[in-house]
């Protein structure tokens, strides 16, 4: 395996290399870096966007959790579809029209402000790393999974984290965005490609949809589950202990063979299957119903949180500045909605495709990946996707799948990085440490930013609690992923939309927007995850869990205060605002950028 | 009037002979006109939001209220949710994407577009750059 997969990735790093290589030269003036001259095609930005948009989460993690979960699981990827229609609908086209590099910059000439462009700088870095460090994460994870080997004297973990973040600095630094733009629309037609490889494989093995869905569907769902002994042999108030429940579901002789051994060590930690009950109502879960992971309120705010929050992802939003124009810019989204309907209907596909085979391929050919297989079932659900590779056409698709995997990192940390050095480079250094730099000094500090970001993301992915991260893998990553959605949501969209749609819309408003959305959510964040990690102060034990994702409060609370404080402040709406409203809906900019490129073609041409 | 509002080019060639010839040749738009796209455009915008919004968040509700909805099997094992989940609201997304795109971009070229000639016909003088590089 190991070889195979090495070459097969190494290949994907080689044909990623080669393209920046061949755009080294495009990338020396500021708006070449950072958005490819504003020049790129629509199916080619929608590939692009799509292999940003896709991480480890989309490609690993979406089967992963379509395997654990059935139809909740699914609703993972469907939200994440979904969300390109508020894009495109409020955001694609009046942000490329107003022709600036990032976010930041978008909010500081709509108010006339280098406040807002701070706050909002704040929060892209926020939302930059919620985004990076799972990435990082699962890079070392996925490395060690399915290459298994450490270089340099390093672990498996650790080579995985320093080979990818030293081979995004130099495609970054070496493409700029038009780099960018080929690595990672190859990179999305690679995670596709393996994706449609695997399920068309999981077909010729004997898959068939509806009759897979009607015998998972046959009972209750049962997962693979990892408990302390001590817990898992305390009886609850009704006198049963979990380990009652476990036994009900599993045979004897695994539990004689496999359980039973371990419950001597209160302290040791076993894996065992477990009967999965229902958040929607009284009883079981069941494969193709939902409510094995959401309540009614958990679900809307996973659906709000996607939905509203990709439209004020960094990396997403930067890439629609380097559409030729408006119209091109919508068209492209348009391209992005289909394709990331078949790439996840491909992925939940697959992920279902794996709960019906893993029992019958559990022992099959080729050299075994590291997994921990519980009576048929995978004790990961991430590692679906490779499993169900290996088994069903050997090393080489394991290979190609692995390939995949390290695309989808690649692809979405690059885009990080680069929206990342953007914020640092354009927002601050030039606008508040050097405003009168020279061009080539420019593009050398966004450059040394993105490097710099890399060496950070290096860092986190290094220092995590990794063995604890492993532990939760790929739920901590899926989770962390929608952490930055939410952030986005609450912090940047309601401000964003409310300001690119209403002339009233104040500076003062737009603040109150920021902070109370993004205020509330990380107050909400941290309660959620000070809960997770079982470090909650015992002062703060009375306040209530509340919802998973914050957004279903954050998001209305930032949109109240955008739109109250505003009108409260009407008499200080900016003076300029015709003037913006001019750049952000005329079309005359774009008109005459194609007047431009057509008299230089005619230029060229005499 | 609108002298004073014609955009300016962002950072191409600067300095350039062809600066001298963009201003003969300008686009432009009223803020009057942009006012009147930029209403409609937001009616256009916020219908299709509210359907997207609706159709959405129909969908936890539906799941609640109704059991049927997740627990009767249409065909195999795929109940009504299912398929909803899997088929039918990707394909809504993207029936409301492609319409919203082909109005919106109807909306900017019925809307907007003044210019100094008719883009179709025109054809731009032979330009010779300072270097002496082109015509």
């Amino acid at each position: 395996m190991a070889t195979t997969a090495l070459v097969t990735t190494l290949l994907v790093l080689a044909s990623a290399l080669l393209a920046s290589w061949l755009v080294r030269r495009q990338t020396s003036t500021k708006v070449e870096f950072y958005l490819a001259g504003r020049t790129v095609s629509a199916f080619l930005n929608a590939s692009a966007v799509c292999g940003d948009y896709f991480s480890a989460a989309s490609f690993l993690g979406v089967a992963g959790a379509v395997y654990a979960s059935g139809l909740d699981g699914i609703w993972f990827g469907v939200g994440f579809a979904g969300g390109f229609v508020p894009l495109l609908l409020f955001t694609a086209s009046p942000l490329r029209r107003f022709g600036e590099y990032t976010l930041p910059d978008y909010f500081a000439a709509r108010f006339e402000s280098s406040g807002v462009r701070l706050v909002a700088v704040a929060l892209v870095q926020l939302i930059v790393l919620f985004y990076l460090a799972p990435q990082m994460v699962g890079a070392g994870t996925v490395w060690e999974l399915l290459v298994g080997q450490g270089m340099l004297g390093l672990s498996p973990y650790a080579t995985g984290v320093v080979l990818t973040a030293v081979a995004m600095t130099v495609f970054s630094t070496l493409g700029g965005m038009r780099g960018m733009t080929w690595n990672q629309a190859l990179q999305f037609w690679i995670m596709t490609s393996a994706m449609a490889l695997v399920v068309a494989f999981a077909f010729a093995a004997g898959f068939s949809y509806t009759r897979a869905l009607r015998d998972l569907s046959a009972g209750p769902l049962v997962n693979p589950e990892r408990w302390r002994v001590a817990d898992l042999l305390r009886p609850d108030a009704s006198g049963q202990a979990p380990a009652d429940r476990a036994r009900s579901v599993m045979s004897e002789s695994y539990w004689k063979q496999h359980v039973e051994p371990r419950l001597t060590d209160p302290r040791a930690e076993v894996v065992v299957l477990m009967p999965q009950q229902s958040k929607l109502r009284p009883g079981p879960a069941v494969y193709n119903q939902p409510g094995h992971l959401y309540s009614p309120a958990d679900h809307a705010s996973l659906l709000l949180t996607l939905v509203l929050g990709t439209a004020g992802l960094p990396h997403v939003v930067m890439r629609f500045y380097t559409n030729p124009t408006g119209p091109l810019a919508r068209r492209s989204t348009v391209y992005v909605v289909l394709l990331t309907s078949v790439f996840y209907w491909l992925a939940t596909t697959a992920g279902i495709a794996g709960r019906a085979l893993t029992p019958l391929t559990a022992h099959g050919t080729g050299a075994p990946l590291p997994v921990h297989v519980v009576e048929g079932l995978l004790a990961h659900p991430d590692q679906v996707l490779p499993f169900l590779a290996q088994t069903l056409g050997g090393d080489l698709l394991l290979g190609y799948v692995a390939a995949g995997a390290f695309a989808a990192m690649f692809s979405t940390i690059g885009g990080l990085l680069l929206a990342s050095a953007a914020s640092w480079g354009h927002d601050v250094f030039e606008q508040f440490l050097r405003p009168d730099a020279p061009e080539r000094v420019r593009v050398l500090v966004a450059k040394l930013a993105l490097v710099l970001m890399a060496a950070v993301a290096m860092v986190v992915g290094l220092t995590f609690p990794r063995v604890e991260f492993f532990r939760a893998f790929p739920a901590v990553i899926a989770l962390m992923v929608s952490w930055a959605f939410a952030v986005s949501a609450s912090g940047l969209v309601p401000v964003l939309l409310v300001s690119l749609w209403w002339k009233g819309t104040t500076l003062r408003g737009a603040l109150a927007g920021m902070l109370v959305g993004g205020g509330t959510c990380l107050v909400l964040l941290a309660n959620s995850f000070l809960r997770v990690v079982e470090a909650y102060p015992s002062w703060l034990t009375g306040l209530p869990a509340g919802p998973a994702l914050p957004t279903l409060l954050s998001a209305p609370l930032a949109f109240l205060s955008v739109l109250a404080v505003s009108w409260l402040d009407r008499r200080n709406v900016p003076p300029h605002v015709d003037e913006v409203w001019l750049r952000l809906h005329g079309t005359a900019r774009e008109r005459q950028e194609r007047l431009l490129e057509r008299v230089v073609a005619r230029a060229r041409l005499a | 009037m609108a002298q004073d509002l014609r955009p300016v080019p962002d950072g191409r060639f600067p300095g350039d002979a062809l600066d001298s010839l963009l201003w003969n040749y300008a686009e432009f738009d009223t803020p009057e006109e942009v006012d009147a796209l930029f209403r409609a455009q937001r009616r256009l915008s916020i219908s299709h939001a509210l359907l997207f919004f609706a159709g959405t968040l129909l969908l936890p509700v539906v799941q609640a209220v109704w059991p049927a909805w997740t627990t009767s099997p249409v065909w195999g094992g795929l109940t009504p949710a299912f398929i909803a989940a899997t088929v039918l609201y990707p394909l809504f997304c993207l029936v409301l994407a492609a319409s919203y795109t082909m109005r919106a971009n109807r909306l900017d070229e019925d809307l907007l577009g003044r210019t100094l000639w008719r883009e179709e016909s025109w054809e731009p003088p032979v330009w010779t750059s300072p270097r002496g590089e082109g015509g």
